[in-house]
């Protein structure tokens, strides 16, 4: 009797194995041009992390004259608190917006309104027209407002990123099976807490991405802050890395390191989110 | 536990109407099933009683209560959704602790509870798994666990066993008779299948178009179909329908079908018979002649067009002067296609129905009343 579970089979010793060819022209050009594109893209990272240690650094593609010097200049403490600020200014953003959405794609996606496919099409719409066509009316509201400053800045940039967010979302939450509410209507649930306890945990892969757009919309931001918040100290990265570029000279070493440091957050943030979406249970099992 | 009526109950969807004018009572206790055709209407009535729809006119009471616009929550209804519609971020745990959480329940009453409705169910060993984690009868369970976890008045159970294999259907539909036995509560157990219905139920409603064509228990349902339509969906295989025509003699109505002539007593029959009719024969009623018992004296023969055997039972579909009789044979009867068959059936085993209206025509007795 055979002991192990692996059975043994006499292979077919006289036979060759098959094997489809791998190496043909349509691939070879594929991979080719995949690889000319990745490095016409790649070029200007390359170019920004040995600017960034290269004494004499220039717009050029050079090899660096080794310093850190650049890191430097770029973490002095105004260069610092301008991150500070985006940081403020994404992070009041990323949390107005997403809430907001959450609310409203649940609503549009559950809930009977009325003239709701009017109000989807104007999102949609309002998803791709650009905040800064309107610069000049909400500028004159802000300072009649007295609301020049950082935080109602990023209120507002939160809010731009709603119409594109609500889209996001709602496509998660029109996924969730609308008996897992009704089983909890059963059970005498209110609708704040089928909101909070049923309707939340499911939507958080599409949290996060609202979330990092969110984020990630307010970061790369220039144009509001500088025309909103009237403060220089208030003034977020983008403005700063902007204030590099003198009438006379420009810094490209400090430009290129504080870029690099003006981009990690973001990166984190997508590394710290990532399980999100990877783990992110997916609707299994709510139904058959 | 609580008895339920429905009352001149009508739900339209916009201009549709998908139930017109239901009116039926449920008893105390009683394991009633909703059965008919898929979009008939089961579910719809199952989820005005849940509160889930709102009945367009009409009042559906609890015990003496009207709760036609009780919210669900304010119902004590339990339901179990024909997909589960299990949470699948929780584990089987807080599945079945979310109804009880939800309603402010001390957390070691949970705990127990919890754990005495997953060992009624068998589902002790899984409480820390997922849902996507467990076979389709595992989450059956947890389905029903959760519905079972309180004492409502009424369960309310929609095809949960649809989605299952043969045999695991057959041992949940064991399971969940015993289940409500002994708990006793109000059960309407919704299915498509009409097996299902006649061995869960102590009493079916046959649906049909939205409406409730007879309700009774499966053994009425069975011997005294109140209507073509009854008579033809329960039974498997289905019922024949013969043609027939009548004359009446004095006392006695005589019909001819398929070329055999027999008499039934006039006083059989309920008011007067319409000018046509039609016969209804259960496969099981009708046998081979070297097969017969000698209570059959009605012959008729025809040619064998198709047969199907299970093993314990052939089934042979015989085409008698244009109309195809489907009739049990014993197992592995010596026949083939295209052979010349005689078969025999007994007068009193015949249903008559208004060939207009399909009404039953012979209710109530079935003694024996050939003349
Ligand atoms: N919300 C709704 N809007 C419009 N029509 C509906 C709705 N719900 C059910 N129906 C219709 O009502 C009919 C009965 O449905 P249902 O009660 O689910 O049938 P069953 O459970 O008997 O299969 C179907 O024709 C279905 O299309
Ligand atoms: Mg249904």
């Amino acid at each position: 009797m055979q002991t192990s579970t692996e059975l043994s089979y006499n292979l077919p010793m006289d036979l060759k194995i098959n094997e489809p060819r791998t190496l043909t022209g349509g691939r070879v050009i594929s991979n080719l041009t995949a690889a000319l594109l990745a490095i016409f893209f790649a070029l200007p990272m390359v170019w920004m992390v040995l600017a960034s240690v290269d004494s004499e650094a220039t717009n050029q593609l050079n090899l660096p004259h080794l310093t850190a010097a650049h890191y430097w200049v770029a973490v002095q403490s105004e260069n610092l608190s301008a991150l500070g600020n985006s940081l403020i200014i994404s992070t009041v953003a990323t949390v107005v917006g997403t809430m907001a959405a959450f609310l409203a794609a649940y609503v549009l996606s559950k809930q009977h309104i009325p003239f709701k496919n009017p109000l989807l099409l104007t999102v949609l719409f309002l998803s791709g027209v650009p905040i800064s066509i309107l610069i000049v009316p909400i500028y004159k509201m802000f300072a009649a407002l007295g609301w020049l400053s950082i935080i109602p800045t990023g209120i507002l940039l939160g809010v731009t990123a709603l119409p594109f967010q609500i889209y996001q979302l709602k496509n998660f939450i029109d996924a969730i099976p609308v008996e897992l509410e009704e089983a909890a209507v059963l059970e005498q649930a209110s609708s704040f807490q089928i909101l909070w306890k049923v309707i939340f945990p499911l939507a958080k892969p599409g949290l996060a991405s609202a979330a990092i757009f969110g984020f990630v919309n307010a970061w790369g931001n220039f144009l509001m802050p500088v025309v909103l918040i009237n403060r220089l100290a208030d003034q977020p990265a983008p403005v700063r890395l902007f204030g590099f570029m003198g009438s006379n000279s420009i810094n490209y070493g400090v430009i290129a390191a504080y870029s690099i440091i003006y981009s990690l957050p973001v990166i984190v943030l997508f590394f710290g989110m990532s399980r999100q979406f990877k783990a992110g249970f997916s609707l299994g099992g709510a139904v058959k | 536990m609580a008895s339920v009526t429905f009352q001149n109950v009508w739900k339209r969807f916009g201009e549709l109407t998908i139930i017109p004018d239901l009116n039926l009572q449920i008893n105390d206790g009683e394991f009633i099933v909703f059965v008919g055709p898929s979009g008939c209407g089961k579910t719809t009535t199952l989820r005005m009683l849940a509160g889930l729809e709102t009945p367009t006119y009409g009042k559906i009471f609890v015990d003496d209560e009207d709760v036609t616009l009780t919210p669900p929550g304010r119902r004590d209804a339990a339901m179990v959704f024909q997909s589960y519609a299990l949470y699948p971020h929780m584990t089987v745990r807080k599945n079945l602790a979310f109804g009880p959480a939800i309603r402010g329940e001390a957390k070691s009453d949970i705990a127990r509870s919890v754990d005495k409705v997953a060992q009624l169910v068998g589902l002790d060993k899984l409480l820390d798994r997922r849902p996507a984690e467990l076979s389709g009868g595992q989450r059956q369970r947890v389905a029903l666990a959760r519905a079972m976890i309180r004492r409502p008045r009424v369960f309310l159970l929609d095809e949960p066993l649809s989605n299952l294999d043969a045999s695991l259907r057959t041992q949940m539909r064991a399971e969940i008779t015993q289940l409500q036995r002994q708990l006793g509560v109000t059960t309407v157990y919704v299915t498509h299948d009409q097996v299902e219905a006649m061995t869960m139920g102590d009493r079916i409603a046959v649906f049909d178009k939205g409406r409730v064509l007879q309700v009774a228990t499966p053994a009425e349902l069975y011997r005294s179909p109140a209507s073509k339509a009854v008579g033809t969906f329960i039974g498997s295989p289905n019922m024949n329908i013969l043609p027939a025509s009548l004359q009446h003699e004095g006392e006695t109505v005589r019909f001819d079908c398929l070329g055999t002539s027999f008499g039934v007593a006039a006083r059989e029959f309920s008011g007067s018979l319409p000018q046509v009719v039609e016969l209804g024969l259960r496969p099981d009623e009708i046998h081979w002649t070297k097969d017969a018992p000698s209570r059959c004296s009605e012959k008729i023969s025809g040619t064998v067009t198709a047969i199907e055997t299970t093993g314990s039972e052939t089934f042979v579909l015989v085409d008698v002067a244009g109309t195809l009789i489907n009739s049990k044979f014993p197992s592995f009867a010596p026949i083939h296609l295209g052979d010349q068959v005689n078969l025999v059936f007994d007068a009193n085993d015949l249903y008559f129905f208004d060939g207009v209206s399909g009404v039953n025509l012979r209710l109530g007795s079935k003694e024996p009343s050939v003349v």
